[in-house]
């Protein structure tokens, strides 16, 4: 297998050790290492924080394959992560060489147990793929990724699958296939009943964390004065 | 009735100017008093994900920019139209950092939907109609069942326009809606 330039996007706006984006990036950093393959991981929050984004559109610009993982805001791509492609966008634009047809892949998280709610940002990288020269090959969508910073083991299982989605696009770049090729679905670590009991209650500890009770969390600061 | 309008100053082409002066027209005649707020390049921080909105300060995000002021003047008006550059079939950067702060207005805890989706509920019970009208050069049909597909398929308060030009069809279009207070939809 000829060794491949694979660059690994980071699109997660969260502070160094709190993303799952990033979690999922260092796992499938080392899925892609198993056969010798060096990845680079880009972080786009600290490229764009640092204002590096020139060296990390070179590097992009010369990889064979692009992945991209990031946590799904409002059904689409986070703000972070789109202002990150829009500039990319631009690069490729200004000099044509950049534009490259080179297979994408996305991995989508998202904070609700349903990993079909993924489906929609998803195509959104299938766009960019295609305005950047590139073709989406096939998306990884994930649910239930408030679990990914808890290494229990359903999550340990669920990360498993995950390993096994990140095997198939190594095997996917290595051939070179133009083919239609499915998405892959991974399901929640827990169902969605207890799903549901963890976060609500997750949110109410965090809220007295901060000095707040239960009812302080259905403030209305914008409510107009006449309704108060 | 209040009326409020967020534009991006980031793609503020003549289509823009022209999509934004026939709204106006429109809720000025039904009556509406209208605030507009033209996001300035790259005018908002982006959401950093740290639900500070939901569990520091309830309500409000803790980034101090602009986005308190969009949040109050949208959330307090019955209408809320977004002017949207459709990037990659979805909202442009500008406008995406907007929406992501949004998420001060709804409630951080899991609900099931009637389709049987989960989604977080409104924190107000009474909620602005939002209409999103998407614009661009040569929008594909592909970008934008995506676009309205994001809008549409997952929230049960969202109206989608495409603006392309043709004045007259955008105009009949956002005169047919009903540009009233959506209730506790979000």
């Amino acid at each position: 297998m000829s060794m491949k330039k694979i660059v690994i996007l980071s699109g997660s706006p969260k502070a160094p050790g709190k993303a799952a984006s990033d979690l999922l990036a260092k796992t499938a950093a080392e899925v892609f290492q198993e056969d010798g393959t060096r990845p680079r991981v880009i972080s786009v929050r600290r490229t764009l924080d640092r204002n590096h984004t020139e060296q990390a559109f070179a590097e992009m610009a010369e990889a064979d394959a692009l992945v991209i993982i990031f946590p799904l805001y409002i059904f689409c791509l986070p703000g972070i992560l789109m202002r990150f492609l829009q500039l990319y966008k631009g690069y490729v634009d200004a000099q044509p060489e950049a534009k490259r047809e080179i297979p994408v892949y996305a991995v989508a998280n998202c904070g609700f147990p349903e990993p079909h709610i993924n489906e929609e940002a998803v195509r959104v990288i299938g766009q960019f793929a295609k305005a950047v020269g590139g073709r989406l090959r096939f998306g990884v969508m994930i649910g239930g990724g408030g679990m990914y910073g808890y290494p229990a083991p359903p999550v340990r299982k669920r990360l498993e699958e995950f390993r096994s989605a990140v095997r198939r696009m190594r095997t996917d770049i290595a051939s070179g296939d133009t083919s239609p090729a499915s998405d892959i679905l991974i399901q929640s670590p827990v169902g969605r009943r207890l799903y549901f009991t963890m976060g609500n209650m997750g949110w109410k500890l965090q809220a007295r964390k901060n000095g707040k009770k239960k009812v302080d969390l259905y403030a209305k600061p914008y409510q107009p004065a006449e309704n108060h | 009735m209040k009326a409020y309008i967020l534009s991006d100053g980031e793609f503020a082409t003549n289509a823009l100017e022209q999509l934004n002066a026939l709204v106006r027209r429109v809720l000025d005649s039904k009556g509406f008093a209208v605030t507009e707020k033209r996001l300035q390049p790259q005018e908002l921080a982006y959401c950093r994900g740290c639900f500070g909105c939901w569990v520091k300060t309830p309500g409000e995000c803790v980034i101090r920019d602009s986005m308190a002021d969009i949040n109050r003047d949208s959330m307090q008006s019955d209408v809320a139209v977004y002017l949207v550059p459709v990037v990659f079939g979805q909202y442009s950067a500008n406008m995406k950092n907007a929406l992501d702060r949004w998420i001060p207005n709804i409630l951080p805890f899991f609900e099931v939907r009637k389709n049987g989706e989960t989604i977080h509920p409104a924190r107000y019970l009474e909620n602005p109609a939002f209409i999103m009208i998407g614009y661009g050069d040569g929008l594909s049909a592909e970008e934008k069942a995506l676009f309205t597909s994001i809008t549409t398929n997952h929230r049960e308060n969202g109206i989608v326009l495409f603006y392309e030009g043709d004045d007259q069809k955008t105009e009949q279009a956002l005169d047919a809606l009903k540009l009233e207070k959506a209730g506790a939809l979000v």
